[in-house]
């Protein structure tokens, strides 16, 4: 049985020049996931208080919906995104052991950041129809 | 002879590269998305139903364009950093040093932040200005 050989380390050089990004990543790490989970926390009293989502006239009911599942997906989506970059920020240390582990969630948060971002935009587009629409002067 | 294993940081950083394209692709497409939404939906209603310039032309002779040419000009210096980094982990090699793409990474995180923190700065100074000093 052939002893396989130990895999290649990164050199403390490389490791350095990971963590010089280390606090501006942590920083915006949790500025999103706070700002999700302001979204997530301020959208489930509003919805507490006033039956959001639920008991919402007929002519609104299908608006309201998908607005209400888009708010619920994004924000806690969000939440779980931005957890990535928290933990890629946490594996980063000098001994470059959790390198790889920390590239892996920087990897997991740059791939589901499109789609966050897709989801956003159409939350934006939703409210901004949904203000329109309540907006408008009515005929009677 | 066994076959090397393939060290599993630089695979990492290997297949990041796709994700990273998408990002800057998909940064390109908010903004004509943007632009076009803005101003298609809102150039022939100002200009003909209420008789007045549209937004495009409204928004020249705004005192908020350095604003908006600022939020322009942030997004396409942050996206160059992305790029960077995204090239960095296309053209790693197995073994080869991960000084380069650290430091792309160092730097990309530093800009966005800085990006960001002038962004909030500004949402915050125009949101007390309107809230207190109207």
């Amino acid at each position: 049985m052939t002893s396989q050989p130990p895999p290649l380390d990164p050199n403390r050089e490389d490791v350095e020049a990971f963590l010089a990004g280390r606090r501006s990543l942590l920083t915006m790490a949790f500025l999103g996931f706070g700002a999700f989970t302001f979204m997530a926390a301020a959208f489930a009293i509003a919805a507490a208080m006033e039956g959001y989502g639920w008991s919402c006239g007929l002519p609104n009911a299908a608006g309201a919906t998908i607005e209400f599942t888009l708010i619920c997906v994004t924000s806690l989506y969000g939440m779980w995104v931005f957890g990535q970059l928290i933990r890629c920020g946490m594996l980063l240390d000098e001994s470059g052991r959790t390198l790889q582990g920390a590239l892996d969630r920087h990897r997991a948060f740059w791939i589901h950041a499109p789609i966050l971002s897709l989801l956003c935009f159409g939350l934006f587009v939703a409210w901004g129809m949904h203000d329109f629409q309540s907006s408008r002067p009515q005929s009677r | 002879m066994p076959p090397a294993p393939i060290p599993s940081s630089w695979e990492s950083l290997r297949r990041l590269r796709w994700a990273l394209f998408a990002v800057c692709t998909l940064m390109a497409l908010w903004f004509v998305l943007l632009a076009f939404l803005v101003i298609a939906t809102t150039s022939h209603y100002v200009e003909i139903l209420c008789g007045q310039r549209s937004f495009s032309s409204l928004l020249l002779t705004n005192s908020l364009l350095p604003v908006c040419l600022g939020y322009g000009v942030a997004h396409y210096l942050v996206g160059r950093k992305l790029l960077a980094l995204a090239r960095q982990s296309k053209d790693l090699a197995v073994g080869a040093p991960l000084r380069p793409a650290g430091e792309a990474f160092s730097s990309f995180w530093k800009a966005n932040l800085r990006a960001h923190l002038v962004l909030f700065a500004f949402v915050v100074f125009a949101w007390a200005m309107l809230s207190f000093l109207r």
